[in-house]
């Protein structure tokens, strides 16, 4: 296998924007190109990640974006998973890089839902879910994390105080996240007082609905140094799946899709969770934050709740988590989400994050599934 | 023999599930999963269960898909049948102190609202 790195980044600003799919996902695509240093032809391949293309009336994504980047003669492939769809296209284009058939591919995710309003696209987001079961028997995205919380809460004895902090705390990180969806300071009592949405999680639990673009570009490692280019390295890969449904899980306060994940991951890197400096995780709901955590092997199990409790996972912490913000500040467009997260650790481990650097940060991962984790992706990067 | 999907909706329609018991090991499952989950076998005997059991996990939801905003707030809940394997469905509760972890419900149907479960101390409606 070729040794792979990431040698560019570009995310357009999280919210609800004015732009549609088509000039969100090129706009990512032109700053991480240029942020690559590499000329746009240089690219050979390019995977795009995005759920809902038909919401903005745009599928087949791929020959439309390339070709407005000018690179009409450019393949491309769209890859569809659920709210894992980045990382998940991420490593499809890993693969391809590292198994040698293309020296610089392309990564782009974008997703355009803000404009359907509320109602709607709860109900497109149900479709993630195994719908006989799940979605077509009402429940949401929202109520499926909130079947995991109650079912954490109950075994482990964590509160909705618990689950608050960590809103507080991904608040905090996004107020420093210029393109960040919800860049406002709450309180414990805010996310307590907020309105239900699904019990126990209230609106200040969730992620918003968010319309966004990330994109990201790898190399060979070869390549990148042959051409002198800045990049971080890719040092582990992994995948894993999960039962589609909450009703076939063994255990419905563990993800065994990001178990699998992570230790694939961490096995080829050679390295164990102690020794990442920062994580970038899925915290579509609070819950999930914490069930994350535990699941990478970052804390034992039902033992979450108390890292965040007690800062450990602030930025400034031992082990800052989500410095971004994560879903739940800087928001949550399905399809870039976790290229998103990959762009953040690019940043960050060429120290350009800003006000919320992590300084010294060598070695960062990056976790994102689909639906409640029937899909994983986990990704760690080093600083050279 | 097979079970499709139109057969299951039908039995739960009267309050009864489709397993599958596998012929090599024993194994129940829900009859839509087509080879056993255990040892992969696909020699398996249809057994009908009623559908009755108790509520592993549930939801109450305030903000509903299309579709379902005339039943808001109702409940989704996790229900483990009394042979051991799990279901879903939308169960009409208007609060959780109505359906508390472990209490007995049963399957009523399947319409509009998908599974139809409903609370069998009837404390709700
Ligand atoms: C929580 C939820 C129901 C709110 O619905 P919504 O359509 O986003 O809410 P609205 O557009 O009515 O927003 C109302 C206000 O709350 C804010 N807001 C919305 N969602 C928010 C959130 N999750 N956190 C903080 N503030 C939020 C909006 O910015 C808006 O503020 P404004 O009036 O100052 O502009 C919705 O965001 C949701 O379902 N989120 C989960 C998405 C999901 O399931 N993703 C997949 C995860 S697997
Ligand atoms: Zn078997």
């Amino acid at each position: 296998m070729n040794r792979v790195c990431v040698i560019g980044a570009g995310s357009t600003k999280y919210g609800r924007l004015k732009e549609g799919i088509v000039e969100l996902a090129v706009n990512a695509s032109r700053d991480a190109i240029k942020s690559a240093g590499i000329e746009a032809r240089d690219v050979q391949y390019a995977f795009i990640s995005n759920v809902f293309g038909v919401a903005d009336r745009q599928v087949h994504l791929a020959p439309v974006i390339m070709s407005d980047l000018g690179l009409m003669n450019v393949p491309g492939l769209t890859v569809e998973s659920a709210c894992g769809s980045g990382s998940i296209a991420f490593r499809e284009a890993y693969a391809n890089v590292a198994a040698g058939f293309y020296d610089v591919v392309l990564v782009v995710g974008v997703e355009k839902v803000t404009h359907t309003g509320t109602a709607r696209s709860t109900t497109l987001f149900s479709y993630c879910s195994d719908f006989f079961y799940e979605g077509g028997s009402g429940v949401s995205f929202p109520g499926l994390f909130a079947s995991m919380a109650r079912a954490y809460m109950n075994r482990y004895g964590a509160t909705e105080e618990d689950l608050a902090m960590v809103a507080v705390k991904n608040h905090e990180h996004g107020l420093l996240n210029p393109k960040a969806h919800i860049r406002k300071r709450i309180t414990v009592g805010d996310v307590l007082e907020s309105p239900p949405v699904a019990s126990p999680l209230k609106l200040l639990d969730c992620c918003p609905f968010s319309d966004g673009a990330s994109a990201v570009i790898l190399a060979s490692e070869e390549y990148a140094k042959s051409h002198g280019l800045e990049y971080v390295q890719v040092i582990g890969s992994g995948r894993g799946a999960s039962p589609a449904t909450l009703q076939d899980r063994e255990d419905i306060t563990a993800i065994p899709s990001t178990r699998a994940a992570a230790q694939q991951a961490f096995k080829q890197a050679g390295i164990e969770p102690k020794d990442v400096d920062f994580a970038e995780v899925h915290d579509c709901f609070t819950i999930a934050e914490i069930v994350d955590v535990e699941d990478l092997g970052f804390f034992p199990k039902g033992k979450g709740a108390e890292a965040v409790k007690q800062g450990v996972t602030r930025l400034g912490g031992d082990l800052p988590i989500n410095p971004s913000g994560g879903l739940k500040s800087k928001g949550h467009p399905i399809g870039a989400t976790g290229v998103g997260q990959v762009a953040e650790v690019y940043e960050q481990l060429l120290g350009r994050a800003g006000e919320r650097q992590v300084k010294g940060a060598e070695i960062a991962l990056t976790h994102n599934f689909g639906a409640t984790g029937a899909s994983c992706a986990v990704h760690i990067f080093r600083r050279v | 023999m097979s079970v499709s999907r139109e057969e299951f909706i039908a039995k739960l329609n009267e309050g009864k599930v489709l397993l599958y018991r596998c012929r090599r090991c024993s194994n129940l499952q829900l009859a839509t999963i087509v080879f056993c989950r255990r040892c992969n076998s696909d020699a398996l005997d249809v057994v009908e269960e009623k559908g009755e059991g108790r509520v592993v996990t549930f939801t109450i939801l305030y903000v509903p898909p299309e579709g379902y905003e005339g039943y808001a707030p109702y409940g989704w809940a996790v229900v483990r049948l009394d042979s051991g394997v799990n279901i879903s469905g939308f169960i009409d509760v208007k609060s959780a102190k109505d359906l508390p972890l472990d209490s007995r419900v049963r399957i009523v149907g399947y319409d509009g609202r998908g599974i139809v479960l409903k609370a069998e101390d009837g404390s709700s409606k």
